[in-house]
């Protein structure tokens, strides 16, 4: 009995060793995912304009910042001292990449130059959803922002470059 | 043995096409932002006015009309390039009231840059009414175009002078 029982524990060690000669399955498959991403294209449709703003207002002032939304609404500083005019419209890109991708926006402020310097602090959204048709026809979005003037503020044409990258998130 | 190869060369295909997308990208052309602030009773310039490139032959003109910021050509003159457009201007006013704008009334010296050569240009055009009723703090802009006289043989290179508007407030 004592030995038949070392026997079997021999054998049982054959089969141990040889073991890895056999295929085996673990008990959970690992597996192995890819999203591929078409390249991503960003591409410029519309540029930014304040329009006209007049420095209306009587006296020495300052402060006033005058701020256009993603939409292109212009509010005009407080209401007494500015008066804005014509047709404003916010910046506008275009990006086509894969359908129903997040990518993500990158819109550093800058300075508007012309008689004097102006800073701009873009009202860009931070992630856009390409969407259904974002391989195709692609998804198009706004920039707006604001600038801040004053009584001082030298009059004449002013106008800045943007910096916008894009990226998948 | 064969089907666990291939499943690792996908898997990094996968890699670079991942590595690829996580590349941030930039448009050929970045968009501008703009803004024309003027003061009230002053006037402003937003452009200069700019016949383009011409070439010329016999004698002739270049006309920069205002209301469409078109440019024709008479005689030998030919627009062959450039950007042609009439100058324009901005101004404000600052209480209810009518502004009279006044543009040059003869003609203006053109002279080669970098030489002695002139041209001139005379007939000066206005956009719209010379007189304008305004509101409060209403702004209003106005093109300005001319006439272009160019002489047969004209010695070619850039040719640049200078003219004034006025703008009149009560």
């Amino acid at each position: 009995m004592k030995k038949i029982l070392a026997n079997a524990c021999a054998v049982a060690a054959l089969a141990l060793i040889s073991a890895p000669a056999y295929a085996v399955s673990p008990a959970a498959q690992a597996t192995a995912t890819a999203k591929i991403y078409r390249p991503l294209t960003i591409s410029l449709v519309q540029n930014l304009d304040f329009g006209t703003i007049v420095l209306s207002g009587a006296g020495a002032w300052s402060g006033e910042v005058v701020s256009m939304s993603q939409a292109g609404a212009v509010t005009c500083g407080g209401g007494t001292n500015l008066t804005c005019s014509g047709t404003p419209q916010a910046a506008q890109y275009k990006l086509v990449g894969t359908n129903n991708a997040i990518v993500t926006i990158s819109s550093p402020g800058f300075n508007l130059t012309g008689p004097g310097t102006l800073a701009f602090t873009p009202n860009a959204p931070a992630t856009v959803n390409l969407g259904a048709s974002g391989a195709t026809t692609g998804v198009v979005f706004d920039i707006g922002g604001s600038i801040t003037l004053a009584s001082t503020t030298p009059d004449g044409v002013y106008s800045g470059t943007f910096n916008v990258t894009a990226n998948y998130q | 043995m064969s089907g666990a190869v291939s499943a690792r060369l996908s898997a990094a295909l996968a890699l670079c096409a991942m590595s690829e997308a996580a590349a941030a990208v930039t448009p050929q052309q970045q968009a501008t932002a703009g803004a024309t602030i003027i003061h009230p009773l002053t006037v402003t310039k937003i452009q200069d006015m700019d016949f383009g490139e011409l070439s010329v032959g016999v004698a002739g003109t270049a006309v920069l009309e205002p209301n469409a910021n078109s440019l024709t050509t008479t005689g030998g003159v030919a627009s062959i390039g450039g950007s042609p457009t009439c100058a324009e201007f901005v101004g404000a006013a600052q209480s209810n009231s009518v502004v009279n704008i006044k543009i040059p009334n003869g003609s203006v010296t053109l002279t080669r840059v970098g030489g002695t050569e002139t041209m001139t240009v005379s007939n000066f055009t206005l956009q719209g009414q010379s007189k304008r009723a305004l509101a409060r703090a209403q702004s209003f802009t106005f093109r300005v175009g001319g006439t272009l006289n160019v002489a047969a043989g004209q010695v070619e290179g850039l040719y640049v002078g200078t003219f004034d508007v006025t703008v009149q407030y009560p």
